[in-house]
């Protein structure tokens, strides 16, 4: 050992090797001094190079990325730090992150607790290096972001009540429809309520002549400037227009002819007839409904397409051979029934669902009035049902979300049972008891539905 | 699975961005992701996902949830051409792996959202005009391009959509104002609309010049 570093020592002094200096190298190998000297210098270097590792290590660590995934205000949060390619560095404390409202433990190295507020912070993360007494210490910058609780960030702005076509937030009903019940509410969505602009949906319901009633749910399309407007003319002008005795005389008798032939020999091609009839006789509602929408705007000096509206409706009459339901349906709302015996669920009109989110059709578009529009009407007879059901999208994205729930029946239990009070903020709706069910339904519209913050209106029968 | 709105931002990272453009654009863009937290919609329902393109095209951030975006640096090389041809290539390539159309027991995302910003010129050309029929098939809900600096061609973009603005510098104030426009675009991206029709851009800020 001696006589290496007495080797290095000549170099580093620019000695160049001799005769001599070899010699002087062996003499001084036992020369005590000089051993003594070589010892305390070698420990006096590795003591050196370990300070500079430490330091090293120091800016290592502080130069390595770590990832605070974010948080959100007033959710559980944990984090492990993963100090496993530093084995001598300790966290001591982080600084900034009591204002947060977490806390940090040294021994496990963890993060843990529930943030309040929503905050960006620069976390001054105080670590150590090195072991016993020799140790570095220092402060690495990791930012910590705090998202805002989705709950808090919506505004309920109040709608310009002086405005164009303006509309309560929120409608209620509840009443007879035939020999049965009926409620109806329907709430102003939150991504409306944050801009205080309108509700869009609307509904409308009314004992028509001879025993007929009718139920009609319109949702106002989103990005169509009035289309709160197209909803109301859409609803009211449709039950409005079959409430005339001579229409509604020729329904009730072609349905009757239909489902109860009287004649002997009745054919398939007769059936057909009737059939035809019937719908030709809603068909003519729906064109004159378009044919309305088409002259408000003319009118008022707007766009038809600034109304554009979906529409779904049932008309309903109780005959002695059953309920005969009439529907008919433009958009992306389902109308459904529930019979008890057979135990069964049924949509009964097709829904036109988009490729993209949000892509509908409307009773305001030309282009629906084609032969194919015949799909979009329906004729069903039952001889009892438990609920009739009309609902926006507002309610069927968050509860059913895909259309091909709406006959599942698990998925129906499943909403019986949320309306009966299994959910987070256990709104009731009581079917048994009349008075306050429109109340009870309208509150029970205010769930919370990550990404569902459209109009809500639901309308039963029971 | 609620119903996503995919944002993708192309920027361009060439050459010419070195220095204050592309401070600029860092400062604008994770201001522009602020902004973005404070909107429930947006905080519910956008993804983002980021490609630069320089010589180099990269997706520096994969399709990320607003909730969980972390801050990004993005960086740029001193000089080098501005490859926008071949990062269109790979948004096709994204979007086609990233975007759910609605299915019988799926949501629909929302009509993707393309923003492109440039500070020149496409230095592939053939393989942008190559690219640009293959990206109106995707169907986009809003493509925005925007020009700016001094050196950025506005015809280029015009080829590919018809809403192109214009931005004169490449300053902090300057980007600052272009993202605060695309932040209330994005918020017009998850509106029910009809089949076919066109998303209405917001009012353009008086810095910013749509190109006609």
């Amino acid at each position: 050992m001696v006589e290496q570093f007495l080797q290095q020592l000549l170099t580093e002094f620019n000695i160049a090797t001799s005769k001599y200096s070899d010699n002087t190298i062996s003499r001084l190998l036992h020369h005590a001094k000089i051993n003594e000297l070589t010892k305390s210098i070698t420990a006096a270097k590795k003591q050196a190079i370990n300070i500079f590792q430490m330091y090293s290590v120091s800016e290592a660590f502080k130069d390595t990325p770590i990832i605070l995934p974010n948080a959100t205000a007033k959710q559980a949060y944990s984090f492990q730090f993963d100090l496993s390619a530093f084995p001598h560095t300790r966290i001591r404390e982080i600084r900034l992150l009591d204002k947060v409202g977490l806390a940090f433990d040294p021994v496990t190295a963890q993060i843990t607790g529930v943030p309040m507020v929503a905050i960006t912070v620069d976390l001054q993360v105080v670590f150590t290096c090195g072991q016993d007494e020799d140790q570095a210490e220092d402060i690495k910058i990791i930012p910590l972001i705090v998202n805002a609780d989705p709950k808090d960030l919506w505004l309920n702005k109040p709608s310009n009540k002086s405005a164009l076509y303006a509309k309560e937030d929120s409608d209620r009903y509840a009443g007879t429809f035939l020999d049965k019940r009926i409620v109806v509410a329907s709430q102003r969505g939150r991504s409306h309520a944050h801009e205080g602009s309108f509700r869009d949906d609307h509904f409308y319901t009314k004992p028509l002549l001879l025993g007929w009633e009718i139920i009609a749910v319109a949702d106002g399309a989103g990005s169509a400037k009035f289309s709160r407007e197209g909803s109301r003319i859409a609803t009211t002008f449709i039950a409005d227009s079959f409430n005339d005795e001579g229409v509604l005389k020729e329904l009730s008798d072609r349905c009757t002819e239909y489902f109860t032939p009287t004649e002997e020999h009745s054919t398939e091609e007769q059936a057909l007839k009737h059939k035809s009839a019937i719908i030709n006789i809603l068909y003519k509602s729906v064109r004159s409904l378009h044919t309305a929408l088409s002259n408000f705007a003319t009118q008022e000096q707007v766009q038809l397409k600034d109304l554009n509206t979906t529409l779904i409706f049932a008309l309903v009459k109780k005959f002695e051979y059953g309920y005969v339901v009439l529907t008919f349906g433009v958009g992306d709302c389902p109308i459904n029934v529930i019979t008890e015996n057979p135990h069964e669920v049924k949509l009964l009109n097709q829904l036109d669902i988009g490729e993209f989110g949000g892509g509908t059709r409307f009773i305001t578009m030309p282009e629906i009035f084609t032969n194919e529009i015949v799909s979009r009407f329906a004729i069903h007879r039952f001889s009892d049902f438990s609920k009739l059901v009309l609902m926006t999208d507002g309610i069927y994205d968050p509860k059913f979300i895909t259309e091909n729930k709406l006959e599942d029946k698990a998925a129906w239990d499943m909403f019986w049972a949320d309306l009966a009070g299994e959910n987070e903020d256990q709104a009731k709706v009581d079917f048994l008891q009349p008075n306050g069910i429109d109340q009870q339904l309208l509150s029970w519209l205010d769930f919370w539905s990550k990404g569902n913050h459209d109009d809500r209106t639901l309308a039963i029968i029971y | 699975m609620t119903r996503r709105l995919l944002a993708y931002f192309l920027l361009d990272t060439s050459g010419s961005m070195h220095g204050e453009p592309i401070q600029a654009l860092n400062n604008g863009f994770n201001g522009l992701i602020s902004m973005l937290r404070a909107d429930p919609q947006a905080m519910d329902s956008l993804h983002i996902s980021v490609i630069t393109f320089d010589k180099d095209v990269k997706n520096i951030i994969p399709l990320t949830d607003l909730a969980s975006f972390q801050p990004v640096e993005i960086k740029c090389p001193e000089s080098g051409p501005t490859h926008t041809g071949q990062a269109l290539e790979m948004l096709c390539d994204l979007v086609k792996k990233d975007l759910v159309k609605g299915s019988a027991d799926r949501k629909g995302d929302w009509k993707p959202l393309l923003f492109l910003f440039t500070d020149g010129k496409p230095s592939d050309l053939q393989l942008y005009r190559a690219a640009i029929p293959k990206i109106k098939a995707l169907d986009f809900g809003m493509i925005v391009g925007c020009a700016a600096g001094p050196k950025a061609e506005t015809s280029f973009l015009k080829e590919l959509t018809p809403e192109v603005a214009r931005l004169d510098t490449t300053d902090v104030n300057t980007l600052t104002t272009f993202f605060k426009w695309v932040s209330s675009s994005i918020e017009m991206g998850s509106k029910s609309q009809g089949t076919g029709e066109n998303m209405v851009l917001p009012p353009p800020p008086g810095e910013l010049i749509l190109v006609v």
